[in-house]
């Protein structure tokens, strides 16, 4: 549809779920229970158009009183009182018996005012569900038809905020004439998670264009009004999956001595790199390195970090010889702390989105995964599909990712990432965890996986030196067993390979 | 207060009882409001009688205008809150703002008001001519 044809919200991060916007003359019905922010979202409608679409606004109230809205209205910074002086947005208060009267008669004194400033939007707060008989006898779906055709007749762009039950059940057994006659639906909802609760935003239905369907996250922000946080499992386009392809001419250096040799020459530009260990063994170390090389270098580096806020992790860098805040000064690299308390993934993806978009790094690491996985439930398939979308973001901007998966196991490792099981979407696999020795445990360190290049799946041993960081030792672990040739083993299905005694297997050996 | 009540009153001569004062706040908060006279009624909580006399006040002082099409139930009104005044509108709405400062004008309108009542009932249509003059004055 030309943009044009579109009414662009202006509300953030709604138009881009409406692909563009609302189809010119929409009646829209925004349903919701109590307390889900419909008045913030229709009076933002009329506000934005006023403001920033010089599309003049009519706010129809029922139950509110002018008077406070325009308050609640100046807490967003939203200067309705001024835009009212200039004739460009109108507050009117009336009943809603006289308002589908008027909305009925040719010569209707309300939408007299909609056209004396030359209105091109409405809002109208709110009805409740048309359930009986009008005065006239008409059914509810008829009266909801007349007012719509009153509504199309002055070619406005019509919002209206319905309320609904809270409870979803009621909601679905309950006949709803509105939906079927207006022309785009939005359903805005107060969903529990765990103990909390976070606002959602569905797009049920929207003639004549599309749109991102699903339930999208969305906050109402003091001094900003609602912003809308696109679902993160939503596909952004096939551009992230165009960009996935490698440029051969050149490898990441992981500054992390003797890393690179067994990475053969480091990492790919916009590979994804997987560093899984249990926890203490040297992930964020190796991160910190990571992304200090690339300072170095003259690449800028992101850190996400979910588990140690921003001041910690600038003193383990501090010990191992980074100056991080010599580097985020020098806008070097940049330090995200999210805590994961009740994290609304969606709303932390959008402000991935933004950093990635704004600071442009070449180099992100992401600390950990596994508290992304905490945060999202047990549900695999929504952490899949969140590191799916990660994964796109990085590619399409030909950031090289690293990221930290702690796993539980300290000593071997039987399933790369347990319960979460999205190794597959990665690149490259690092596996570092703890050999025990006598009565020490060592640093063990080996590239499990790695796309487009030829590895070694040895395990080498690695430290961290004070002041210094994380390094891969040249020589092998003391005591590692000489490798033999699979015969003289035996439990290999069984991915429990015990030597055989010498004699035998040399007789094995010889084919006897 | 009482006597920054009683200038204010003094310069606001249109407001003589509950009911005005009830509905110059209603319109204060409601400036644009498309409603039948019942539902005003309902709304501020006096019979129908009273408030045709009050909206028949308010907007021979100026401070409301409203629409004049007789064939729709409603009546569309607008608040003026630049109704010439001397500032004197905005202090009243300011201070009948809590519940406290609207007590304490509604005693004082009630003095007032069983001081008239001598030369009792004073025709609301003179009021009314009253509060024009005070206008334009």
């Amino acid at each position: 549809m030309p943009e044009r044809d579109l009414v662009k919200t202006g509300i953030s991060g709604l138009d881009p779920i409406l692909f563009g916007g609302i189809p010119r003359g929409n009646l829209i019905v925004v349903e919701g229970a109590a307390g889900t922010g419909k008045t913030t979202l229709g009076v933002e409608f009329v506000f934005r158009g006023a403001a920033e679409f010089d599309e003049p606004g009519l706010i129809v109230l029922f139950e509110v009183a002018p008077e406070r809205i325009l308050r609640e209205a100046a807490l967003f910074g939203w200067n309705l009182q001024e835009l009212e002086e200039q004739g460009r947005i109108k507050i009117l208060f009336t009943t809603r018996r006289v308002f589908q009267q008027e909305l009925q008669q040719a010569d209707s004194l309300l939408l007299d005012e909609a056209r004396q400033i030359g209105a091109r939007r409405l809002f109208v707060d709110s009805f409740a569900p048309l359930n009986e008989r009008g005065d006239n006898g008409q059914s509810p779906r008829e009266s909801f038809h007349i007012l719509a055709e009153g509504l199309q007749r002055e070619n406005l762009t019509a919002m209206m905020a319905l309320e609904i039950p809270a409870h979803e059940e009621t909601r679905l057994t309950t006949a709803m004439p509105e939906e079927f006659v207006s022309d785009t639906i939005m359903v805005l909802r107060l969903e529990p998670v765990q103990r909390a609760a976070v606002r959602s935003l569905e797009v049920l239905k929207s003639r004549g264009h599309d749109y991102q369907m699903g339930r999208h996250t969305f906050r109402i922000v003091d001094g900003q009004g609602v912003e809308v946080y696109r679902r993160v499992q939503a596909p952004r386009g096939l551009e992230r999956e165009d960009a996935a392809a490698y440029d051969t001419s050149r490898r990441i250096a992981t500054g992390i001595p003797g890393l690179d040799p067994l990475l053969g020459g480091g990492m790919w530009p916009g590979a994804t790199t997987l560093v899984v260990g249990v926890s203490g063994v040297g992930k964020s170390v190796m991160a910190l390195q990571y992304l200090a090389e690339g300072a170095r270098r003259g690449e800028r580096g992101l850190m996400v970090t979910l588990d140690e806020p921003a001041a910690q992790v600038m003193r383990n860098a501090g010990t191992i010889g980074i100056d991080l805040q010599g580097e985020i000064d020098r806008g070097m690299i940049e330090l995200w702390y999210d805590p994961p308390q009740e994290m609304e993934i969606d709303r932390h993806f959008a402000r991935l989105e933004t950093l990635v978009r704004t600071f442009q790094p070449q180099r992100v690491v992401v600390d950990s995964l596994s508290t992304y996985g905490s945060s999202l439930g047990k549900a695999n398939q929504s952490f899949r599909d969140f590191l799916h979308a990660c994964v796109g973001l990085m590619k399409e901007h030909q950031i090289t990712a690293v990221y930290n998966h702690e796993n539980p196991e300290m000593l071997g490792m039987t399933s790369m990432m347990g319960e979460m099981t999205v190794s597959s979407l990665v690149d490259t696999i690092i596996l570092m965890n703890w050999v025990e020795t006598g009565d020490t445990f060592r640093h063990g360190l080996t590239v499990a996986k790695m796309r487009a290049s030829p590895i070694v799946r040895r395990t080498h041993e690695c430290e961290i030196v004070d002041g210094l960081g994380l390094r891969v030792l040249p020589r092998a672990i003391e005591g590692a067993v000489p490798i033999m040739p699979f015969p003289a083993y035996y439990g290999l299905i069984a991915r429990a390979p015990e030597r055989r005694p010498r004699a035998a297997a040399d007789v094995s050996a010889d084919g006897a | 207060v009482t006597s920054t009540i009683d200038k204010i009153l003094d310069r606001l001569p249109m407001i003589q009882d509950a009911c005005d004062l009830d509905l110059l706040r209603f319109f204060a908060s409601h400036p644009r409001c498309l409603i039948t006279s019942e539902d005003l009624a309902a709304y501020v909580g006096y019979d129908i009688q009273q408030i045709a006399r009050s909206l028949d006040t308010l907007i021979a002082a100026g401070v409301l205008s409203r629409s004049q099409n007789r064939t729709h139930a409603a009546r569309m009104y607008v608040f003026n809150r630049s109704a010439p005044s001397g500032g004197w509108l905005p202090s009243l709405l300011q201070l009948v703002a809590s519940r406290e400062g609207r007590a304490a004008v509604l005693a004082a309108l009630k003095i007032r008001s069983a001081a008239r009542r001598p030369d009792a009932g004073e025709p609301r249509g003179r009021r009314a001519r009253r509060a024009v003059e005070v206008r334009h004055a």
